[in-house]
């Protein structure tokens, strides 16, 4: 596959590769570094391919999100816990990650974008993601984050109560 | 590897994700699963317990608290007392603050190494006026166990003509809790003359030793029950105990000697008496 301005060969953790522009890996610390130890020349064509520990399913996924974002101001804006907050994801990532609600394995999905944001560095791509599945959590019922995160109850009686016992110190 | 699950994302990822979530929904998160509960507890829990004051009291068998705390995550580092705590134990929320109450039996502390908190910020601890936790020497050294890892702004303690000689023993508890601002009450206003402990030089060379900056001596409960307006200066021993004071290192002094409003009280001597101590550079309220 070729992305306007081809610039940089991905190598996927499957085997796939995948050229795209400059334009969208300045966005990831990890590629940019990548590039930066082999010390060439930023014209040179083709560059060498840098490796990365992501699946070529999740990785059209983080460049498609690389493609509408193309033009975020860099360095990505670091927030104070006051001023961090859940809701303001831009429409079009709202978007973006609905669409994988159709899919069976979507809660897998986000995983594995948020671990490849991690693992790329891209720290917008990062904070949506992580913030999505916040919201997904969000004044839930216990119950409720347990069918979100799929997970199983696996306390004893006695434990859930000290548990609950214990939270209703902090509780309003 | 694919990351299949939630349990699958680093610790740091998942510290990410749930510091978007309110107070209420991280503690629901400890329900979730004996996992996430592990996760959780450190994540929500604050790793120093801040406190705007901690009261004792001193029942007949037992020690009473009431701490106030602005952030609701701070009372989980009052669970570990639950376990030794009698029953009669509340906690509620008032405004923003969170108040919690709580009595200890005191045979089930005295004889173990059990302090309040591993690790806490007390900005005023009070020993209370009624039911006074007080200050015999077997209470010292329990008062001691149990501060133990506490660092408090402001200490505010009673005395009365059987404790009073303790009073050389509290620069050291000073200099543990690391106080600023320290705060001696003697219980009853007839016994004026227990302010002469205050004055000897054994004293004042021990609180030299200390970090404390704010000193307040007086016959009533001074910030307790509300500052009394004006520093009352009665006598010549009085201005002399000032100077002493302010040569260990005391920036500011509140006495209230109940002598202020009486008929008689000789202002033309005190401001002769500032401004020579502002001659001195100090900063001295």
């Amino acid at each position: 596959r070729i992305y306007p301005l081809m610039r940089v060969t991905l190598t996927t953790s499957d085997g796939a590769s995948v050229t795209v522009s400059r334009q969208l890996t300045k966005h990831s610390g990890f590629i940019e570094k990548a590039i930066t130890d082999m010390a060439v020349d930023d014209n040179a064509v083709p560059l060498s391919a840098v490796a990365v520990d992501v699946d070529d399913a999740t990785l059209k996924l983080v460049i498609e999100w690389l493609t509408e974002h193309r033009d975020d101001a860099l360095p990505y804006p670091e927030k104070t816990d006051e001023e961090r907050r859940a809701d303001d994801i831009p429409a079009w990532d709202q978007a973006f990650v609905q669409k994988w609600d159709t899919k069976e394995d979507q809660q897998q999905t986000l995983y594995a974008v948020i671990t490849a944001a991690d693992k790329l560095d891209i720290k917008g791509l990062l904070d949506m993601t992580c913030k999505t599945l916040a919201n997904k959590i969000n004044g839930k019922t216990v119950e409720e984050m347990r069918e979100i995160l799929q997970l199983e109850c696996d306390f004893t009686e006695e434990e859930l109560a000290e548990i609950r016992k214990e939270n209703a110190w902090c509780e309003n | 590897m694919k990351c299949k699950e939630i349990a699958d994302l680093p610790p740091e990822i998942l510290t990410l994700i749930v510091s978007n979530l309110s107070l209420n929904d991280m503690l629901n998160l400890r329900v979730v699963s004996p996992w996430l509960n592990e996760f959780m507890m450190p994540v929500i829990k604050p790793d120093t317990c801040a406190l705007t004051f901690l009261d004792l009291k001193k029942l007949k068998n037992h020690l009473a608290i009431i701490a106030e705390m602005t952030d609701r995550a701070t009372a989980l580092h009052f669970i570990d007392m639950l376990a030794i705590s009698s029953s009669s134990t509340k906690a509620r929320t008032k405004e923003k603050m969170k108040q919690i109450q709580m009595t200890i039996p005191i045979d089930r502390i005295s004889h173990v190494d059990f302090s309040f908190f591993k690790s806490a910020r007390i900005a005023h601890f009070r020993v209370a006026k009624i039911l006074p936790f007080t200050l015999t020497v077997a209470h010292l050294k329990l008062l001691r166990q149990l501060l133990l890892g506490c660092t408090i702004d402001q200490i505010s303690l009673f005395f009365d003509a059987a404790t009073i000689v303790q009073i050389f023993e509290i620069p050291s508890l000073l200099i543990a809790v690391n106080a600023k601002h320290a705060e001696f009450i003697v219980q009853n206003m007839d016994q004026r003359d227990l302010l002469e402990y205050f004055r000897t030089h054994e004293f004042l060379a021990r609180l030299e030793a200390t970090d404390v900056k704010e000193l307040s001596i007086g016959l009533t409960t001074l910030s307790i029950l509300g500052p009394v307006p004006g520093g009352p200066i009665e006598s010549e021993t009085d201005f002399e105990f000032i100077k002493q004071v302010i040569n260990c290192g005391i920036t500011k002094i509140t006495m209230d000697l109940e002598g202020c409003e009486r008929d008689g009280f000789e202002r033309f001597r005190l401001l002769p008496f500032i401004r020579d101590l502002a001659v001195s550079s100090r900063h001295v309220e």
